[in-house]
């Protein structure tokens, strides 16, 4: 199990905030709120895997084949 | 060598981010000295009333390097007696300094100002200095509202963007 993944979600996060900031403070709300999106999207992208392994991890526990 | 790239992209995009940025920056300098380049212009037509070849080198001379071009061709090109009038060699200059940087309203307005250069009296060329001025100034009202906007924008995104392709690749 590696840390890594937090720490890389985590600076993606940071960056998105900051970048929505910029955007909104010159004007461009929809840019703002694509960019928030496109961050969750490659979040998710990357966690997508390891919430499918706890899934099939919580199926093995309760045995629910 | 991870860290290599990493300065690279940091690098490549920030400087995109400048270049953009850039743009805006020397649309506002373009027009601002060609307002100032025509104010004299004006004033060398109606005071000096030498002829428009020898005042277009003048101030080709005093104006900015960025605008210097449109001035010194027309005035080479009506000093070379091939018999272009003064709206037409203005027009040849502009087609052949056309740079990325004004849009397409600014170019216009300079265009529509040569129609009006050289054929008519001191009076009207007054007239017809005073209109272009104007109308570039409300484009540089315009343009400076816009690189507000735009330049500090550009910046940070080129920086922000490096970061975020760093952070995805690593």
């Amino acid at each position: 199990m590696n840390i890594d993944i937090i720490f890389k979600i985590a600076a993606i996060g940071i960056l998105v905030t900051v970048l929505n900031q910029v955007l909104i403070h010159s004007g461009r709300e929809e840019q703002a709120m694509m960019v928030t999106l496109a961050g969750i999207v490659v979040v998710l992208m990357m966690v997508i895997n390891m919430i499918n392994n706890l899934f099939n991890a919580v199926k093995t526990i309760f045995q629910l084949y | 060598m991870k860290l290599l790239g990493i300065v690279l992209v940091i690098f490549s995009t920030s400087s995109l981010g400048y270049l953009f940025a850039l743009k805006y920056k020397m649309r506002r300098w373009i027009l601002k000295s060609m307002i100032s380049s025509l104010n004299l212009f004006k004033i060398e037509i109606t005071y000096s009333k030498a002829p428009l070849g020898e005042i277009l080198m003048a101030i080709s001379r005093s104006s900015d390097k960025s605008i210097k071009f449109v001035f010194s061709k027309t005035g080479m090109i009506l000093s070379q007696n091939e018999g272009y009038t003064a709206g037409e060699a203005w027009e040849i200059a502009l087609k052949e300094w056309d740079n990325g940087y004004l849009k397409k309203e600014d170019v216009e307005i300079l265009r529509s100002f040569g129609y009006g250069l050289g054929n008519s009296d001191v009076y009207n060329q007054e007239k017809n200095f005073d209109l272009a001025i104007e109308l570039l100034k409300r484009q540089l009202s315009n343009a400076e509202e816009e690189s507000k906007k735009n330049e500090k924008l550009y910046k940070n995104i080129g920086v922000l963007a490096g970061l975020a392709i760093i952070i995805l690749f690593l």
